[in-house]
Parts: structure tokens; sequence; C-alpha cells
């Protein structure tokens, strides 16, 4: 490698050798140890630390604009999988649903009843006072 | 990526954790402060829509990202602008600390000024290699051009950024 090859490349992919095509890393490590190459490099590494700086963004300002694209999807109708109930088949579970909320009502009723053992008053509830009170209530 | 690809829009916002400061930091760069965080907005829009186009064997989610940054940083540019460029280039800077922070600062100010010179595809060639620290491969693909064309415009925009940059110096120090 010439010293003007390496020039271009320095001039091109900055100070670090690293960062430089591989098929030229070799040969261009050997010639940075020379006093002719080094100044080369001296030059390019100023140009990258001016450069290796970059905007420093908060991270509020990247939440902030996460969450206008996370309103503007859910503005278009895009619920994902943020919302739950999307998250569930709705071929089964209606029915399943259903069925478990029967479950939840007989229970109640079931707990709300008095003793089976007061039979007057479970035929109360099951028949009209009228019919009992013409003697078809147990006695 | 799969996930957001099968519309998962919690899988979306943990990419957006990990990347949205990026691409707002080079949209800032290659289109300025006042459109960045629109740019930064419409990529994860993109994100979105395109998840189904997105080929992890071709190359890494944020060469990817970073095209499409480009790109919509790149058509901002070229729309009418109401400012100048460098004040919409300007990112603002942190607290004023000891002397070499405030030396820092007026060489941030400089770089600014001359990267808002530029032409905007050698800036984001400058942003993507030198700043995201792509490799040159990488910073190739997001531009959506050769490697042997990404290192000619590389080498322009250094040799520009160079030379703007002893321009502004120059020019700072006659006004002194």
């Amino acid at each position: 490698m010439t010293l003007e090859e390496f020039r271009r490349l320095a001039e091109t992919w900055g100070a670090d050798i690293g960062r430089w095509p591989p098929e030229s890393r070799a040969s261009a490590r050997r010639l940075a140890s020379t006093p002719a190459a080094a100044p080369v490099l001296a030059e390019a590494a100023r140009l990258d630390a001016l450069m290796a700086a970059r905007p420093a963004v908060s991270r509020e300002r990247a939440e902030r604009a996460a969450l206008a694209v996370a309103l503007r999807l859910a503005s278009d109708g895009e619920r994902g999988e943020a919302g739950h109930w999307r998250r569930v088949p709705s071929s089964w579970f209606v029915p399943a649903a259903s069925i478990v909320c029967s479950g939840l009502i007989g229970i109640s009723l079931a707990m709300s009843l008095p003793s089976v053992d007061d039979g007057q008053i479970v035929l109360g509830m099951i028949f009209d006072s009228g019919s009992m009170a013409a003697g078809w209530a147990l006695q | 990526m799969a996930l957001v690809a099968a519309r998962n829009q919690r899988a979306l916002r943990v990419l957006m954790d990990r990347h949205m400061g990026r691409a707002i930091g080079l949209a800032i760069r290659v289109a300025g402060n006042a459109e960045a965080d629109d740019i930064a907005q419409e990529a994860f829009l993109r994100v979105w829509s395109r998840a189904g186009s997105f080929n992890p064997e071709t190359g890494r989610f944020t060469t990817w990202l970073y095209r499409i940054v480009v790109n919509l940083a790149i058509d901002a540019r070229r729309r009418p602008r109401h400012g100048p460029v460098d004040e919409a280039l300007e990112v603002p800077s942190g607290d004023p600390g000891p002397a070499e922070e405030l030396i820092a600062a007026e060489q941030h100010r400089s770089l600014t000024r001359a990267m808002a010179a530029l032409p905007e595809r050698q800036r984001a060639a400058i942003a993507l290699f030198h700043m995201e620290g792509l490799s040159g491969r990488e910073a190739a693909k997001a531009m959506g051009m050769s490697e042997k064309a990404f290192e000619s415009l590389l080498t322009r925009a250094r040799s520009a950024l160079k030379a703007q940059v002893e321009k502004t110096n120059v020019t700072n120090g006659r006004c002194r």
C-alpha cells in the first residue's frame, strides 16, 4: 500500500483502521506506524472526534414520539395485541362465558334460597300464596 | 419483528423503546431538529405497516429502519422549508458547563453548520457511518446503494465536511 492509498482510505473511512475495508487493513496497519502515515491518521482522527457526537435525544422526547405512534395506530383502528379482547378467540369465548355466567347465577341463587328443610317457605316461593291459603299448604 | 408482522402492537412498542431515540437522532442529522420527530414517527408507522416485507436474512432491523428514516428525511429536506437550514439542524445544547464543554458546544455548532451545507445524501452517509457507527456495508445497504458507490459518497462527504468546518472556523476567527 502506498502512502497515497493510505491517505485516501483515511479520508474516506476515518482514523480507525478496524473500520476500513477488510482487505486493506493488514497493510494499512503496517504502514500506520511509519512517521509519514501517523500525521494522516491524526488528522483523520480530529474530524472523527468532531463527528462522533450524536445529537442528544432525551428519553422523554423518544417516549413522546412513541406515544404519538401508538395514538396514531389506535385512531386508525389498529388495536393489535394491545386490545386484550382481540387476543381471545371469539368462536369459543362467547359460549364459554355464557356457561360460566349461568353457573355463577345458579350458585348465587342456591346460596340465597333458604334451607331445604323449611318446606313451606320453599313451596310458598314456587306456588302462589292464594293456592296455599285454599288448603294446599302442608300441614 | 415477526411479532410486529403478526400485528402485535406490544412488540412494536418494544422496538420503539429501543430505537426511537436513534431514529430521531438520525433524522436530526439529515433533516433537522424541527422535523425529526415527525420523521421518526412516520418511520415506525411504516415499520408497522410493512413489517411483513422485512427479511432478517438480508440484514439487521436497524439497517432497515435507518433506510426508512434516511429516505423520509431526504424527502422532507426536499420539501420547501420555513426557516434557515442551519437553524433547522441546530440541536438544543445541554446545560452550560466548564470551559471544555463550551469548547465542545462550539465545535458542535461548527459541525452543525458544516453539515447543513452538505447535500442530504452526503449528510446521511456521514450520519450512518460516523455517527451511528454502521459498517460500510450496512450503511450502503441503508442507503440502498452499492458499497463502492457508498465509499465514493462518503469520500466526497468527508472532504466537503472538512472544507466546511475549516471555512466556518476561518469565518469565526475573522469575526472575533
